[in-house]
């Protein structure tokens, strides 16, 4: 009759026991697949954070991350540094320049913490402000912007984590069978109407509100919130919800099941320009997050 | 680790990533095989979690915790390959050894054949767990953070697994040889 540590000594060897791991070849497939594999960047972007704010809020049942992320019909071409700041406190211009630049197709606040105060971005080559009420904000400075609270409210799972990630791109087409990767045939039409209308159609994603027809920054706009299921058949990285075509590899992807996700489509011009934000948030037991996150869109403002 | 590497490769460097994962690849290799017990299985998932690794590294947030991160898409890919693999693995069956054996030499053939029968009989997720504790040496808050779910639940499987293993040493000993059946 073995013990526990016989068992975990005899384990422990046999585990370590030599064996020939020579994943050379392995690792030539590999880097020789790079130059047809992209890499998925700053288009549909998913960060995680912990966060763990306050213990004295343990019993508030607040556990929520929300995330902002905000979709230009364009993809994103400007780095990191990039950013620009509030228009409390304007970065001083190192030298003036002769003739109006053209904008940049994206352009979203430097990384680090959000004052309270109206913020500039350019999305998709449209410029707008959002309007910041509350600290605790945090720019990454390339691709979304996200503010944090767990209370460690699954009771069930001491370890809750919240996910967040941005989107960077305007979606034109959403995943008929998201396990498989399957677009939807055929695709809606590019209107903010026909592609809200196209989120509730998802499989795997239950309708929590919407769609319904928005004003945001005195524009035409959707507003559609759906409930990825905690049943889904595949990972959740695996679980594709929608994509942007004209940009072949970005596709939306769920963080993690069950998860909210709050989508608003808006016109940005007369010419079908579409300005795409997408917020998320985890599971939670207050309205505190989607609230705040409903609040920046609607103040955005278009310049 | 170096960190610097990883902010290369996420910018799309292919020779930081190359120095990443060339770094990393035996590493990976051995945990899969340990995990799936199948060079060839072990290998597809190998390549599988460094082609993913590549693909959604600029969105690993933290650089620092690449090894974590990487991990997790490894343990992910030996997931997939085992759930493939499930369709068509052979059966395997115990038959008696027909040379005589030392007594010591006999013992290890003994514990090796029976951890190996006992091993196949846990559940992906709880040689998962027996390997990233045992082989690695991760703290069970690590591979929680790895396999995604809370520090119970390792300790969980890992006492499962253990438990199985060590029922399986504890198995009446005998000479015994393996063959794939057909």
């Amino acid at each position: 009759m073995s013990t526990d540590r016989d068992t975990t000594r005899i384990v422990r060897s046999w585990l370590r026991e030599e064996t020939r791991d020579d994943a050379e070849r392995v690792l030539s497939e590999v880097l020789n697949a790079l130059d047809t594999t992209p890499q998925r960047r700053s288009v549909w972007i998913q960060a995680r954070r912990f966060f763990d704010m306050n213990s004295f809020a343990r019993v508030a049942s607040i556990a929520a991350v929300v995330v902002l992320g905000i979709l230009g019909i364009y993809f994103l071409t400007r780095g990191p540094s990039a950013g620009i700041g509030t228009t409390a406190s304007p970065t001083p211009t190192a030298s003036p320049t002769p003739s109006p630049r053209p904008l940049p197709d994206a352009l979203v606040p430097p990384a680090g913490d959000l004052e309270v105060g109206r913020h500039q971005l350019v999305l998709g080559g449209v410029p707008l402000t959002i309007n910041i009420t509350q600290p605790g904000w945090t720019s990454n400075g390339d691709f979304g912007m996200e503010k944090g609270q767990i209370d460690k409210v699954k009771a069930e799972d001491p370890d809750y984590r919240a996910f967040i990630f941005w989107l960077h791109s305007a979606a034109d087409n959403v995943y008929s069978d998201p396990c498989a990767r399957t677009l939807m045939d055929p695709a809606p039409d590019r209107t903010a109407a026909a592609l809200a209308e196209a989120i509730t159609q998802v499989p795997g994603l239950d309708v929590k509100e919407g769609p319904t027809a928005v004003t945001i920054g005195g524009r035409p706009a959707q507003y559609v919130a759906v409930r990825v299921r905690d049943d889904i058949p595949c990972a959740p990285n695996s679980f594709y919800l929608w994509a942007d075509t004209d940009t072949p590899g970005d596709a939306r992807y769920a963080t993690e099941a069950p998860m909210i996700i709050y989508t608003w489509i808006i016109e940005a011009d007369d010419q079908g320009t579409l300005v795409w934000i997408d917020g998320e948030v985890v599971e939670i037991t207050s309205d505190a997050a989607p609230n705040e996150l409903r609040q920046i869109v609607e103040s955005i403002q278009f310049e | 680790m170096d960190t610097d590497l990883v902010i290369r490769a996420q910018r799309g460097d292919r020779d930081a990533f190359a120095t990443l994962a060339s770094a990393r690849a035996d590493r990976y290799l051995a945990v899969s095989r340990r995990i799936l017990r199948d060079l060839a299985l072990a290998e597809d998932a190998t390549q599988q979690a460094l082609l993913s690794i590549w693909r959604d590294l600029p969105q690993l947030r933290d650089p620092a915790r690449f090894d974590a991160w990487s991990y997790r898409l490894l343990v992910h890919a030996c997931y997939a390959e085992a759930s493939r693999a499930r369709q068509w693995s052979p059966n395997i069956r115990l038959l008696p050894a027909d040379e005589p054996m030392e007594a010591d030499a006999m013992d290890a053939v003994i514990d090796r054949d029976q951890l190996e029968r006992g091993f196949r009989r846990l559940s992906i997720d709880h040689r998962t767990v027996v390997v990233l504790h045992h082989y690695l040496d991760m703290p069970l808050d690590a591979i929680a953070d790895i396999v995604g779910t809370s520090v119970g639940t390792v300790s969980s499987r890992l006492h499962y697994a253990m438990r199985g293993l060590r029922a399986a040493l504890d198995a009446d000993a005998r000479p015994v040889a393996r063959e794939a059946a057909q």
